[in-house]
């Protein structure tokens, strides 16, 4: 038969025809964003963080002795972690620590102008020693001088420093046309400058900035202020990769102060990890949704193709009889079934992106459509179907010729 | 033109062997109009569908135009039937979802005839039988006459080498019967063999030479012997 033929016969059997294409369509639906989503959450996944993971340690304590001089004790901490033997490095941390953003966003600005919308970063305020903890690896300018770190309790008399080192990235999406060095840049809501004295390679450095795509935009500054809320975090260099011991030693160090808890311990990676999870969860739901949809979709086919061809055993046995072979009668089948997959299939490429919208503006789910992988679907969506159409077609082309002569 | 030396035919079950065919010979010339009578279950169809190539068989040779068909691919068999038989069924057989136009080129699409020669056979059968005007009927808007000679149509359009009519006028009143069995004669009388599965004995007389089939064995026998013949 002429695919005119097969047009006509799908017109006149409406309601198979429309369930199979709906299925189809559902099923590129399903399976579409759940690569589009897989594919960007594998892509995070695979984003070099150039930092020592395992290596770099979050400490997060808590003081709950309202008498107790935070100022003395992050002082008498940091001496104490400094001469544990793993430690390398020891700094104070207010709210950004590596890939674990404790309090609010952070904006930098090139200029004081209102109107413009800064970037995103993750904006590290340490103490001495900061910028080695991070294990930051200066390309241009310089690091900081002892005399340029401020370290004092949150307040009116807050004292700020006047200077920045930022990364690379950072560098160039706030001056895309010049050098960095010696400019000027504006932070906190108050907007106050900040010269540019050194800039390192990009490394992912901040939770906030990678949720809002900006992975490698960090700076840090050589302010330290305490006393803001009960919150006393570090971070540390090792250098004993991953051990548990060290975390063990840390914390137990830690816990011999009086009037405060240590939260937790932890390394980089850790961090990294719970950065991706929510995302590899969705991920893996939407994948168990995908290989229902498959399931339901593959014997849906099935089930609907047989039904179909059992109500034209008669018609399919003339066709035999006027000359039609086995393999003619499967081709015909299968075409039919392509064209309806090839409708389902436009139908869902549309549907997908519609949800894609949905989930990309509401669930804050990065998704967005990979062509590519469209294409992959569409072609597994129509093997799927040309696979599940197969096993009732192979019957259907057995219908002998003979049948023609029974006499109904 | 068609010969078959000592066709057998057996259909097995667990339990039993039934012998439809039993050494079936015959010969049938170029332009023959041949009635093939008998009683329900004596072997017609089966008869019927080994001459069609719907069917294969387990003994004995077929030559169909010198061909020796018995061992075949589907594939073979169906350009066969497709090429060399017109079928004409009792129940007519035609695709209900398509129209007339449509139902006469499925077909012609298998031989793979171009558009424009199927065209001018769909055209050219359909005004034989008397449908020119109604190409783009639907075959539930024709009565059972018409929708005969829309099978009749079908099948000459393909100009087959004979024509296979399985009780062409089973599920057809008197008159029209009269004019599909007309139809017929006047196709055979332009040279198109027929070979005419029936047990309508009054149709069978009209045939040129007539076969009895008895538990599954064929003989000549004499216009004057149909009358007795248990229906």
């Amino acid at each position: 038969m002429a695919i005119k033929h097969i047009l006509k016969l799908i017109f006149k059997h409406k309601s198979i025809s429309l369930l199979i294409t709906l299925q189809i369509a559902i099923a590129v639906t399903i399976v579409g964003n759940t690569s589009f989503i897989s594919y960007r959450t594998l892509q995070n996944w695979l984003i070099p963080s150039h930092m020592a993971e395992e290596q770099i340690i979050n400490v997060y304590t808590r003081v709950f002795d309202k008498d107790l001089d935070q100022g003395a004790l992050i002082e008498r901490d940091l001496q104490n972690l400094r001469a544990l033997p793993e430690v390398e490095f020891a700094s104070y941390a207010a709210n950004e620590l590596v890939l674990a953003t404790v309090n609010g966003r952070n904006f930098v600005h090139n200029s004081l102008d209102r109107e413009k919308q800064g970037e995103r970063l993750a904006l590290f305020a340490q103490t001495p020693q900061g910028v080695e903890a991070l294990g930051v690896k200066l390309t241009h300018g310089r690091t900081f001088y002892d005399t340029e770190y401020m370290f004092t309790s949150t307040g009116p008399q807050a004292q700020r420093a006047s200077v920045v080192v930022i990364s690379n990235t950072l560098a160039q999406a706030l001056f895309p046309e010049q050098n960095a060095l010696g400019q000027t840049l504006f932070l906190h809501t108050e907007r106050l400058p900040y010269q540019v004295i050194g800039i390192y390679e990009d490394m992912m450095l901040g939770e906030n900035a990678v949720y809002n795509n900006s992975w490698y935009h960090s700076a840090i500054i050589p302010e330290a202020h305490y006393g803001q809320n009960s919150q006393v975090n570090y971070i540390l260099k090792v250098h004993t990769d991953g051990s548990k011991r060290t975390l063990e030693n840390i914390e137990n160090l830690l816990f011999k102060e009086e009037g405060r808890i240590v939260k937790q311990v932890e390394y980089a990676a850790r961090a990294k990890k719970r950065l991706w999870d929510g995302r590899s969860t969705f991920a893996f739901i939407m994948m168990g949704i995908s290989g229902i949809a498959i399931l339901v979709t593959g014997v849906g086919i099935i089930a609907l193709v047989s039904f179909s061809i059992s109500v034209r055993t008669k018609e399919i046995g003339v066709l035999r009889a006027l000359g039609a072979s086995q393999n003619r009668v499967l081709r015909t089948l299968l075409l039919e079934n392509s064209i309806l997959a090839f409708v389902g299939i436009a139908v869902g490429l549309f549907a997908a992106l519609w949800l894609n919208q949905y989930f990309v503006t509401n669930l804050r789910i990065q998704g967005l459509i990979v062509p590519w992988l469209a294409a992959i679907v569409a072609i597994a969506v129509w093997l799927l179907s040309a696979c599940a159409v197969y096993i009732p077609a192979r019957k259907a082309a057995k219908i002998a010729p003979a049948q023609v002569t029974k006499t109904s | 033109m068609l010969k078959m030396n000592d066709i057998s035919k057996i259909y097995r079950t667990d339990l039993v062997e039934t012998h439809a065919l039993s050494g079936v010979n015959l010969t049938v010339e170029e332009g023959e109009f041949i009635a093939v009578t008998g009683p329900s279950g004596s072997g017609k169809t089966t008869f019927l569908n080994i001459t069609g190539l719907l069917e294969t068989f387990e003994e004995g040779q077929y030559f169909l135009d010198g061909e020796d068909v018995s061992q075949l691919s589907d594939k073979h068999l169906s350009r066969l039937r497709n090429e060399k038989i017109g079928f004409i069924f009792q129940g007519f057989n035609l695709i209900s979802d398509l129209n007339l136009y449509d139902n006469i080129e499925v077909p012609l699409i298998f031989r793979g005839l171009n558009k424009q020669t199927r065209k001018q056979r769909i055209e050219e059968s359909l005004e034989l039988v008397g449908l020119g005007s109604r190409a783009n009927h639907f075959p539930a808007q024709l009565s059972g006459g018409q929708q005969q000679r829309v099978a009749i149509a079908r099948a000459l359009a393909g100009k087959p080498r004979f024509l296979l009519a399985d009780e062409p006028t089973g599920n057809l009143d008197t008159m029209m019967a009269r004019q599909v069995m007309a139809l017929l004669q006047e196709i055979n009388r332009q040279g198109t063999t027929l070979i005419m599965v029936t047990h309508d004995n009054e149709l069978a007389q009209r045939a040129h030479r007539n076969i009895q089939i008895l538990d599954g064995q064929l003989s000549d026998i004499a216009k004057s012997q149909l009358t007795d013949l248990a229906v």
